[in-house]
Formats: C-alpha cells, structure tokens, sequence
C-alpha cells in the first residue's frame, strides 16, 4: 500500500504504523532547512479561497507537506499544487496522533471535502 | 500557456492547415476554421460555416442520412422493429453499436439490438425490392407478434432505383392495422447524419403525433414533463430521469432511448418538453410547441454545474414546491458531486483537452471538463449548424479552436499543434490518437461506458476520465512531439 506516497509492501500489512511512515517520510523530505513556511489554501469546488493558513516548520504535517509538494506530479498553478485526497487524510490522521495542538487544528480543518493547495515559502 | 499564446497558437495552426491545401480548397475550409472566446463579440462561434457538403477526398468522420435516422432517432425506439431497407451491411454494422440502453426482453417484446434487414441483391437491384420488403414485413409479424409497430429505413440503393415504400407500407398498415412507417433516409440524402435526424423527426411527426389512440384515455397531472433527445446511451436517459422525479415532475416519456410508440404518442401531453439533443430532435419539439402548444427548453445534464443550472432552469417552469425540491435535490447531490472533485481534480486539473463530435456534445459537455478543472482548447461538431456555434460560444471558458466537419488530416495536424492532454472525439479518431501515445476518450457512446448525465454519472464521467488520462501505460509510451528526432 502506498502512505503519503511511500510504498509499503504487501509483506507489511494493512496496518503500517506511523511511526514507519514518519521516517520515510522525513528520510524522503531531506533537508527542508530552506522552507520557512508552507502556505496553505483551501477552496470549494467552485474554486472560491474559503481557507487560508500557514504551517510553520518543525511539524510532521510541515515535513509531509512539503515532501509532498517536492514530490507530487500535480500540476502547479501560480506556485500552489493541490493535494491529492488520499495523501491529504494519510497526512492529517498522521500528525494529528504525533503534531501538537496547534497542527491538530489545522488537520481538522484538511479533513472536511475543499480543494487544498499548498506552496512551498 | 496565457491566453494571448494559447489563440496565437490555435490561429498558426489553422493557417499551418489552410497552406497545405490546394486554394480552392483552402478557401473553402478557411470559412469552417476559428477561434473564439467569451471576450470575443463575432468570433468563430458566430461566423463558423457549417451545415455544408464536405471537401471531395478528404477524410470525413461523418455519418450519412440513415445513420442519423436508423442509427440516432428511430433506433432506440424499443418495441418497434426497424427494418433496413437494403443491402447487409449497413444494418448490420449500425447494430448495437450505439449501446442504447432498454429494459424488455429482446426478441420477443423489444428488438433494439438486433438486426432486421431485407438484405438485397443484384436482382432486387434491377427488378426492385417491394415485393421482397412486403414479404419481409409478414415475416417479422409473423415471427415477433408482439411488436408494436414496423419502420422501414431506406439505405441508398432503395432511393436509387425508386423502389415506392411509402406505397409499400401504405398497404401493410391497412392489412395489419399496425403502425408501419417508411422513412425514406437513403444514406446519400444531404450532406450528414444531420438530415436523417430531420427526416426521422418528420416521419414521427407525420405517422406518430396524429395517433390520438394513447392520449384519449390518458391522465395528465400538473408535473409530466417528456425527455426528448436522449439516447440513454450507457443509461444516460435513466440517471436523467431519476433526477427529474426527485424534483416532483413525471416523466411520461423518454424520446428515443428505452422508448416505446405509446410514450412517443402520448408526449404531447407533457407539460414540458425537456430537450437535451438540440440537434437531433428540435424539430419535433418545435412541433409540438405549435401544434400542441407544449413549450420546450434546453438543458444540460453533463457535470454537476451545468445539471444544477438546468434543473434551476427546468423548476423555473413549475410551482414553488418543484422549485423546493429541486433545491433539496441539489443539495443532497452536490456533497457527493463535491467528493468526487476533490478525489479527482487534483490530477486533472489543468489538462487540456480537444472534442470532436456530434449533436450536443461539443458544447455540453465542456462544462463537466471544467468542472475537474480541465480546460477545453478545441471544439467542433460533425454536423452542427450555425444555431448549434452560436450555443457553444456560451460554453467555452477560454480560447478555443472552433473547427466544422473536420477532417482526419486537419485533426491531426491541430492536435500536433496544440498538444492537448486528452483527445475526446469518435471511434473513427480513437486509434489514430492513441497510436501517438495521446490519451483518448470515445465520446460518442462513452467507450463502453456511462452514463453520463447527472449527479451520479459525473462520478463516473471522472473516473473515466482520470483512467483515459493517469493510465501507467502511457509512461510506455510517447506523444510525438515528446520523442526526439531520429536520424535527423
């Protein structure tokens, strides 16, 4: 099965913990020291901006957003790529067990139907 | 690529197209080739000739005037039998092929998908057919009883040698005292499938709309609508219908697909006609409109702006208490519409796409591409006509390649040119894309799939769309203008 774009094979299971997610996720994210900030919108289908937040570094929601937006072959528009639905719920699910308060919020904020788009600051 | 690019582009490459023609020709074509865009007062939605014969020689991807009568309207028409009047082939090879879909049993009380013909020869040809069409109309009475009536569809020769059908079926009608109708459709008649729709639409008019026998005893309400132009390829006339009678209205009729003769006769009796093909069947509403006073509107079903509008549109017409259903019913929709674009716009969103079809769909169907963020570059009909370009300057949402009739090597060369992400067009086109490495869409009868109109056929419309576009075999593979250049 594939988490925040990592493939964990089949031999693994169904039930992957997080704690092997997170490192292949932060292995695959290398050095984010460059990223200050990752922006982030969130619109409806109608593509009206009903969302707008920043996730500051030093997260695993910071470090997913960003292998993610390295990583994903989304097309970008004006620097934002959307996030894919999948890896969206895998991201928030994730850092909502291990990020603090502050990144729990945000994730409740990923979980509900808008489009979100992130850009790397 | 910015606007302005993009229509220097869609303009190079009409003139790249026009260079290589003889001038003549070049001429000519020159007046069926565009571009337009909403900002544009007279583009080429406006100015677009179309409706025309096609060049000699070229590769046309038209069909002929009983494709559009046999093949498109008459059809579909499930309890009636329609008899090929003619050589094998072009019954067998029009049969099935749309996928109309009907609820009966074939054979005995339906009949959709199979292949009735009379099956000429050289001696039919020199001593003509009647005889053998009087046979073969006993023999299907004989054989499935319990069909409600016989077309005969003319194929060319019928028109060549002069063969009287409507004499014909003059006669059987009287002894049989079944509906049979002759439609004199032979292929060669006008330039497209176009006139065959036209023909067919006169023919119900002529034979159906007079038989009063249904509507006598028929009990109307304040809600009955009749879908007229649907097809329900892959179903579509179904999730269209299931739409309109959670908004309160009743459906008495679906023309063609999954029809019957009595719902085509007992259609005047619609409060409403909802016209979805434009094209193929405006005639017949235009008629009833005059004749029978029922008014008609158009409306879209393909993606979920478009559906939402049009139901809007469709209660405008009836009470507050349709009108607040309807608002429930897009309510409830729209969650599960949402869902679907946020599962699949991220990986299309974006994407350009070109269309080549017919009848409605290259205009109609360019919202549910936009609806996934996908971006329409290029549109033109098989056999539009100019009240069909003038619909479509409403749809398009950016600058776009308007091309009429056009023809395989035209097609072609736009493609190169402006290297869409998707082809979306006809069988025809289908292979010549998708062997230079171009994902592609069969949007004649959804490649196998659909349906496509409604809330829940845009899940579907979606998914096929991300597997035409996100398939892994494309990785195998390379468009053109992606492969280097050998031995250059």
């Amino acid at each position: 099965m594939f988490v925040c774009g990592y493939h964990f094979p089949a031999s693994m299971g169904n039930d992957v913990s997080f704690d092997k997610v997170i490192e292949k996720v932060n292995e695959g994210a290398g050095d984010l020291s460059g990223v200050s900030a990752i922006e982030v919108t969130g619109e409806t289908s109608k593509g009206d901006i009903v969302e707008k937040f920043t996730v500051s570094p030093g997260s695993f929601l910071f470090a997913a957003l960003a292998d993610y937006y390295n990583k994903s072959d989304v097309p970008e528009k004006d620097g934002y790529k959307m996030i894919y639905y999948t890896n969206k719920y895998q991201i928030s699910e994730i850092s909502k067990a291990v990020d603090g308060e502050e990144e729990k919020a945000l994730c409740k904020k990923l979980d509900d139907m808008n489009l979100y788009r992130i850009k790397i600051a | 690529m910015g606007p302005l690019n993009l229509e220097n582009l869609q303009k190079e490459a009409i003139a790249e197209v026009l260079e290589s023609y003889p001038e003549k020709v070049s001429k000519n074509r020159a007046k069926h080739l565009g571009v337009d865009s909403p900002e544009t007062s007279k583009g080429a939605c406006d100015t677009s000739r179309s409706n025309k014969q096609t060049v000699p020689g070229v590769m046309s991807q038209r069909g002929c005037a009983y494709a559009g009568s046999k093949g498109v309207v008459w059809g579909p028409v499930k309890d009636m039998i329609h008899i090929s009047h003619g050589p094998i082939g072009c019954g067998q090879y029009s049969r099935a092929g749309r996928r109309n879909y009907y609820i009966g049993t074939t054979g005995i009380d339906t009949f959709v998908t199979m292949n009735f013909s009379t099956d000429f020869t050289e001696k039919d040809i020199v001593f003509g057919g009647d005889k053998k069409l009087k046979v073969a109309l006993e023999e299907i009475d004989t054989l499935f009883p319990l069909n409600n009536g016989i077309t005969i569809q003319s194929e060319c020769p019928i028109g060549l040698i002069g063969d009287d059908i409507q004499a014909v079926a003059k006669k059987y009608k009287s002894e049989s005292s079944k509906p049979t109708i002759a439609v004199s459709c032979e292929g060669f008649r006008g330039v497209s499938q176009s006139l065959g729709h036209h023909i067919a639409n006169d023919m119900i008019r002529d034979e159906i709309m007079p038989d009063d026998s249904a509507r006598k005893d028929f009990q109307s309400t304040p809600y009955d609508v009749a879908i007229v132009g649907d097809y329900n390829i892959g179903g579509d006339a179904w999730s269209s219908r299931i739409l309109l009678e959670e908004m309160g209205l009743r459906v008495i009729a679906q023309w063609s697909g999954d029809a019957t003769y009595k719902e085509m006769a007992i259609a005047p009796k619609a409060k409403l006609n909802l016209l979805h093909c434009y094209r193929s069947m405006n005639y017949i509403a235009r008629h009833m409109e005059q004749e029978f006073g029922v008014p008609w509107i158009e409306y879209n079903f393909f993606g979920p702006t478009k559906t939402t509008e049009s139901l809007r549109k469709i209660a405008a017409m009836f009470d507050e208490t349709i009108q607040a259903k309807t608002e429930e019913v897009i309510a409830k929709y729209t969650a599960m519409t949402d869902e679907v674009i946020a599962k699949y716009r991220p990986k299309l969103e974006g994407k350009t796409v070109m269309l080549y079809v017919g009848g409605l769909r290259p205009r109609h169907v360019i919202g549910a591409y936009e609806d996934l963020g996908m971006e329409v570059i290029g549109t033109g009909y098989e056999f539009g006509h100019g009240d069909d370009y003038k619909r479509t300057k409403e749809d398009i949402a950016r600058s776009t390649l308007i091309y009429d009739d056009v023809n395989e090597y035209e097609l072609e060369a736009f493609v190169k040119k402006l290297k869409p992400d998707l082809v979306a067009s006809g069988v025809k086109e289908k292979y010549v894309f998708q062997k230079m490495g171009l994902p592609f869409r069969q949007m004649h009868s959804w490649d196998y799939s659909g349906p496509y109109h409604g809330y829940d056929a845009f899940a579907i419309f979606a998914k096929d769309m991300d597997l035409a576009m996100n398939s892994p075999v494309w990785s195998h593979t390379k468009a053109p203008w992606d492969t280097e250049e050998k031995g250059a």
